[in-house]
């Protein structure tokens, strides 16, 4: 490969072996990444057809197909770790023929694992959608995305297209498109969309997959989640569980973003090493880190040392209570001020809320406020004392998990931050940036 | 599950069923009137901007359920609800102790 082709994903480093826990874009070792190198764009539906075989689900009933996921043991990978057999059985409890939505609107700035998929393996991600749809009776599938995604709309269309021309697809696939919004991917937020073209979060008395447009029962689940079912129905629940740990059988994706050589980059771990092996995979010089943002804007910063030592799997992390989200690993390397780059995500989060409910639309611009001034040595320690009042005011409360996911990130920057916290409070001016994590806009009091 | 809502063979005290149920409120409609919170004080306080924030742990006894239902009928914008709290086994849910059923009346 010349160096002109070298994208983030073709890494680097040096190959991954078979038997490598962690697996980039091509990998001899990879599931999901397996396939071209990413300079070979979109798969085309032969070359994934003459690379996976063919998908045939003729011979399964819907019945056979939710025993195979539910024996597969596959948990959500859009953070929520649901288990999708579950949604499944409760969509077909619920009576009526469920909607099947594929939630492609990845609308955490950070993660580039969904985009990677769609653009590179669009053909394993409707493989996917068109087991769950066959999985439940349904023949209809929709892909929510983003507005102002050519990149994603593009390749998508183009293999609905191709799959079309061959005459292999037994749905209909159909693109939404929905306001590029953090909160406007949550699932609520996406059946509100479907149901009356605004995508607002709502408060949810039942489970979308019981209830959701217009009452009819809706499965909606992350890009990656679907994918891993092509995989499933191709090869089985046992080769499966394989990869990944007992909690939580499968392989996973991570983006990794921040201090690091190749921000952005997506790579897959097979099985569950500490943060800090896989850090030293895509970084050559790998120093241990400041401190890690796991899981997300709406996640928990982890101090350098506990994030070395963290394995990431998703059952081990949530148990620790720094849950993997939807994978995104942020570095904040050294020299970094964890707390200006807090005070930006904050305020960028206070941008994002739907301003639907008050303790939200009141909280989190007050955050992010208090959090700009701590991190410009203006505050004192009653601020940090009114700042982790914000947070027990604002978990919990609203619609969606948009308010507590800005306590959560508050409430650990609290305290992992806090010598430098003490530092700020004796009025020395901090001369250190944020690491500059992905953002779609200025957040909010920034100029 | 009906709840009689007469106490005549009921005294004040008397447990419902061990699940109970939970007072819920809706963010979206919650405009911080504040009038539940005088109808269920103890289940039900202010945050600093007014709005109401709710005890998670369910309501078992029949005297608390009374007036909770007081609360869920004051609020001018219909923001409350009380809801059945199901067994774990039932749930769909991820949120914990959140049942799928609504109060029938």
């Amino acid at each position: 490969m010349t160096s002109e082709l070298r994208t983030p994903n073709d890494h680097a480093h040096e190959e991954s072996t078979i038997d490598d826990p962690v697996a980039f874009v091509g990998s001899v070792n990879a599931r999901l990444l397996a396939g071209p190198q990413s300079a070979s764009g979109s798969e085309a539906f032969r070359q994934h057809e003459a690379r996976l075989g063919l998908l045939n689900l003729d011979d399964s009933s819907p019945h056979t197909l939710r025993a195979l996921i539910g024996a597969a043991g596959l948990v959500g990978r859009g953070g929520g770790e649901f288990p999708l057999a579950k949604k499944l059985d409760a969509a077909i409890n619920a009576g009526a023929t469920p909607l099947v939505v594929v939630n492609a609107s990845e609308g955490e700035p950070a993660s580039k694992k969904d985009a990677t998929l769609l653009q590179l393996r669009p053909h394993l991600v409707l493989d996917g959608a068109e087991v769950v749809a066959a999985s439940v009776g349904s023949s209809d599938v929709t892909i929510y995305v983003h507005r102002d995604r050519p990149d994603l709309v593009g390749p998508i269309s183009r293999a609905i297209r191709e799959r079309h021309l061959e005459g292999t697809s037994a749905v209909t696939f159909r693109i939404i498109e929905g306001p590029n919004r953090y909160v406007s991917g949550e699932a609520s937020a996406v059946v509100s969309l479907l149901e009356r073209g605004v995508a607002l979060p709502r408060r949810k008395s039942v489970p979308l997959a019981v209830a959701g447009v217009a009452g009819q029962p809706t499965i909606v689940s992350n890009t990656e989640t679907y994918a891993h079912v092509a995989l499933i129905a191709r090869f089985g629940s046992k080769w499966f569980r394989e990869t990944g740990s007992v909690d939580t059988p499968g392989s996973t994706l991570l983006t990794i973003v921040g201090s690091v050589p190749t921000p952005g980059e997506v790579l897959e771990l097979l099985r569950p090493v500490t943060l800090g092996t896989i850090l030293a995979r895509v970084s050559e010089k790998s120093r241990r880190p400041q401190a890690v943002l796991l899981g997300g804007y709406a996640g928990v910063w982890l101090d350098g040392a506990s994030a070395s030592a963290a394995l990431v799997d998703r059952h081990w992390l949530r148990q620790v209570g720094a849950p993997l989200g939807c994978g995104i690993v942020g570095v904040l390397g050294d020299g970094l001020c964890g707390l200006a780059e807090t005070a930006r995500l904050l305020g960028w989060m206070a941008e994002e809320s739907s301003g639907q409910c008050g303790p939200c639309v009141s909280g989190l611009p007050a955050m992010a406020e208090l959090v700009f001034e701590l991190a410009d040595g203006r505050a004192c320690a009653r601020d940090v004392v009114a700042l982790r009042r914000l947070a027990i005011d604002v978990r919990g409360r609203g619609a969606c998990g948009h308010p507590t996911g800005a306590a959560n990130l508050l409430e650990s920057a609290l305290d992992v931050f806090a010598p430098e916290i003490a530092k700020h409070l004796r009025g020395r001016a901090c001369e250190a940036h944020g690491v500059g994590l992905p953002l779609t806009h200025k957040p909010l009091g920034m100029s | 599950m009906s709840v009689p809502m007469s106490s005549e063979q009921s005294p004040d005290t008397t447990e419902l069923d061990p699940l109970g149920y939970l007072i819920v409120v809706d963010g979206t409609r919650c405009d911080g009137h504040g009038i539940c919170v005088l109808r269920l004080p103890e289940r039900i306080s202010l945050d600093q901007w007014g709005y109401a924030s709710l005890d998670v742990e369910p309501i078992v006894r029949r005297s608390t359920l009374r007036r909770a239902l007081r609360a869920v009928l004051a609020c001018p914008n219909g923001a409350l609800e009380l809801v059945e709290t199901l067994s774990p086994s039932r749930q769909v849910s991820t949120e914990p102790g959140v049942g799928t059923g609504r109060l029938r009346l």
